[in-house]
Order: structure tokens, then sequence, then C-alpha cells
């Protein structure tokens, strides 16, 4: 179960399993809402490198724009998929409770 | 002493019929060990338990205590008992069972008295224990494999306490292999030795600990012998009563789980639910299951992507080993592409402009697998990858 939307405030929520059946679906949001930096992984429980793809499509375009990807309440079994992808080093990613 | 002597009798009497309905031999279901003893203070005491095979996969299991000592509450605990196993015989469940019971308490005892009971069902396919724990607590949830604890509160009033409790469900928990349900009167928890103190639930873990390889029935004399051991010179003051309930594993634990799925990426729905019910079922570390899901993941969609046309499924199979498991994914393939030694390196180190989608989920099964090998069948076309995940030391 995947589920993805944005608040008011602006911030796209990512929710449940982002497995590679379900990467279009947060693409195709993504897409949709070109201006959105901030992505929150708080209930967030698993990324595959699909999803990491749609990711840095994202980032890519917010740099096109002089902006760049924000992503906040990272879990510990993601942010192992972030060290081990190199993407901890290509924009700023906070941890759950930090 | 006329009447002393009748007395007597009649609680003799009393107590012949409350031993008569515990169970005279324990169930035998295969890949369960089950014991439950009762040890009665006054002649008649308010304990009783049940263990008893509802059916070809139901074990149902019960710890009632009713308040006082003597023959009114040793009949309210036999009254529970007998209620509780026809209702269940009968098909009620246990929700059903549980509301209608307390309602008949609730009109049979008087005001300040009744009767704390754990009862449920441990289902021996599924390994779940769907129970109430009416005043009954606490409920000991021994890990195998950990050795810690899962303790359980009462989860509602005791029985013939208040009406309408129908809005308690039960509760559920899941024994894994090598898991002992631990039901265990308050005789055990509160004896009190020479000095004042109480057995506690420290002493309790420390001789689960000790002795959860023990066959059951030795495990609770062992469990009472250690509480006796402790009171020293201070006599049993109340009733004790303990029920052990182990997933002890069988054959089928330790065999692999094996099944096909349809090359498509709709399969991975179906793909996680059968690793959910192998981890659940073997008992296998949790902390492991974002690392083979994520190895599955990526395997299981490279071999759509690649071998789009191929009519064949896909096989995949798990293995318990030593504090982990082994997965091995069968594939069609012509020719043979060991992901494990052909696949492009993944670019790690480029700024973002550069970085380019994909390319990286081969690396990242590398990293967060312990081993990964890849072998080729020529004549059959079948390529295998096996990898291994254990928990860190």
């Amino acid at each position: 179960m995947f589920e993805i939307g944005s608040g008011e405030d602006g911030v796209i929520y990512f929710k449940g399993r982002l497995d590679t059946a379900q990467a279009d679906k947060a693409r195709e949001f993504v897409e949709s809402s070109a201006e959105a930096s901030v992505f929150d992984f708080a209930e967030l429980e698993y990324i595959s490198s699909a999803g990491l793809g749609v990711l840095l499509v994202a980032h890519k375009r917010l740099m096109r724009s002089g902006g760049a990807l924000k992503l906040i309440n990272v879990n510990n079994h993601i942010h192992d998929v972030f060290q081990y992808s190199g993407f901890v080093k290509l924009f700023q990613i906070e941890r759950s409770g930090s | 002493m006329g009447n002393n002597n009748n007395l007597d009798q009649e609680i003799q009497i009393a107590r012949e019929v409350q031993m008569s309905t515990l169970p005279d031999f324990m169930p035998e279901v295969a890949g369960y060990d089950v014991a439950g003893q009762v040890w009665p203070t006054d002649e008649t005491g308010g304990d009783t338990f049940d263990l008893v095979a509802i059916d070809d996969s139901n074990i149902f299991v019960l710890l009632a205590d009713a308040t006082g000592h003597g023959i009114g509450p040793a009949l309210s605990a036999l009254q529970v008992q007998s209620m509780l196993r026809v209702s269940l015989r009968l098909g009620a469940h246990l929700d059903e069972g549980f509301r209608h019971i307390n309602a008949q308490m609730v009109e049979d005892l008087p005001d300040d008295r009744f009767v704390t009971a754990c009862f449920g069902l441990v289902n021996t396919a599924t390994h779940a224990f769907e129970f109430h724990s009416a005043g009954q607590g606490p409920i000991l949830h021994f890990r195998g494999n950990s050795g810690e604890a899962e303790w359980y509160e009462p989860s509602c009033f005791p029985l013939g306490f208040i009406d309408h409790q129908e809005h308690y469900k039960t509760r559920s928990l899941t024994l894994a292999e090598g898991d002992i349900l631990a039901l265990i009167s308050d005789g055990i928890y509160e004896y009190e030795n020479e000095a004042g103190e109480l057995f506690g639930m420290d002493r309790v873990m420390a001789v689960m600990r000790q002795n959860s390889h023990l066959p059951m029935a030795e495990l609770v004399d062992k469990m009472y012998a250690e509480a006796i051991a402790f009171g020293g010179a201070a006599p049993q003051l109340d009733d004790v009563t303990i029920v052990f309930v182990k997933n002890d594993g069988d054959d089928s634990a330790s065999k692999p789980s094996r099944r096909t799925f349809k090359r498509s990426l709709a399969s991975l729905d179906e793909i996680f639910a059968f690793t959910e019910e192998f981890f659940v079922s073997r008992g296998i570390d949790t902390s492991l299951r974002y690392a083979v899901d994520l190895a599955i993941d990526e395997l299981f969609t490279n071999m759509v992507h690649y071998n789009p046309e191929e009519p064949e499924e896909i096989i995949i199979e798990y293995e318990r080993v030593e504090n982990g498991l082994s997965v091995s994914m069968t594939d069609h393939q012509r020719p043979p592409f060991d992901i494990t030694q052909d696949a492009p390196p993944a670019d790690l180190d480029s700024p973002a402009e550069e970085r380019q989608e994909g390319g990286l989920g081969i690396h990242l099964v590398k990293e967060m697998v312990d081993t990964i090998d890849y072998s080729y069948d020529d004549s059959e076309g079948c390529a295998t990858i096996t990898f291994t995940k254990k928990p860190e030391a």
C-alpha cells in the first residue's frame, strides 16, 4: 500500500511502501507538483531503487530552477539505502527524530 | 465433630469434582508441546486451567482464578471452564462466548465475587493465539530466539464483575518457533518468602531463560519448584496454576517454502505477502525484512524487465538457516547473465547533474545482503540467484 499527497504547506507526504510497482504513481504525482521541494517520509516504510529514480529526477528538475530537494523524517532503513546509493551526497536528508 | 466430618467429606467430594474436570492428558498436537498443572492450597482452591484440542487446528487454553478459597470459588471456576469449552466446541466466536459467559456470571455471582480468566485459542496452523484476558495478568509471551519477554496486562474486567463487556475484542499474538505462551497464576508471581519478598516477574523470566529447552511438563514442575525453593520456610499461601504452550517447531518449520509468481510487477504484492507469511511462521528476525524485500523487489523487477516475453513463471524459495534465511530465485533466461559479475558498476560519486536514473538496484542488493551467488543450468536455461541474510552480530 502506497499513498502520496501534498499538504497546505506544499510538502509532499509519502506513506507506506514505495516498491517498484508503485514508482509510476509517485513519479506522476511529483511531476504534477513541480515546485514542491520538501518530501516528508515520516510514514514511508520502504523504498526501492525505482523510488530513488523518482527522487533523482525531482532533484534535477529543482536544480534547474536554482532549488534543491530536501527529505525529512527518513527512517533508518531508508537512510541506509540513501547511504549505499550515494544519495546522501546529492541532497539534504534529515532522519526521523532529528 | 459429626458436622465437621460431613463438611470434610463434602469438601473432599467438591475437590474430586473439580480435579476431574482438569484435563487427564495433554492434547497431542504436531509441532506443539503443552502442559498445565494446579497446586491448590486448601482442599479446594479457586484456580483451574484447561488445555484441550477443540478441532484439528485449535487448542483451547484457559487459566482461571476465582476470588476466595473453598467450595464456592472452585465451583465458579469450574462453571467458567465448562461454559467456555462448550461454547467453543459449538463454534461460538471468542468475543461472543466471552460476552454471554460474562453476562451469566454477573447474574450468578454475588457482588463481591468474580473470576479472573485468560482464555483463548492457539491456531496451530497460523500460530496465532487469540485471547481475552479478563482481569488476568500478566500474560507472558516468551520469545525463544531472543530470550526476551512480551508482557500483556489484563484486557478487561474480570468475569462476573460488570455486564456490557461487548466492546472488548480479542487480542492476538503469534507464537514463532521456540516461543512459549506462559499463563501463570498470581500464586507464583506473588509467592512470598520469609523476608516478605515476592517471587516476581524477573525470577519467572530467569527460570524461563534457563529452562526453555526442557519439555513443557518439566518446565511447569521446575517453575513451581523454584518458587517453593525461593519461599524457604514460608508456606504456600495461594493456589498455583501454570500453563505452558510452546511452538516446538516441526518438520514444516525447517522445510523450505516455495512459490511461483507471474512475470509482472503486479506480482510484487503477492511476493511481499508470501515473505511476511514466511517470516511469521518461521520466527525470522523482522529486522531482516527490509533487506530481503528490497533484494527480491530489485531482482524480480530485473527478471521481468530483461525477459518480458518468457512464458515461464519465476520461482521464489525461502529456507531458514541459522539465525537468518536463504532466498533462491529461479528464472528461465538465455543467454546467462550473471548479475553478480556482469552488471555495470553503479555510479555513486558523480554530481547530481551527471547521475542517471537506474543502475542502482543490483548495487543496493549487494550492499544489503550477506552473500549472493549466481548459478546457471545450461540444459534447462535456468538461472538461480541465491542470497542469504542474517542479523548483524
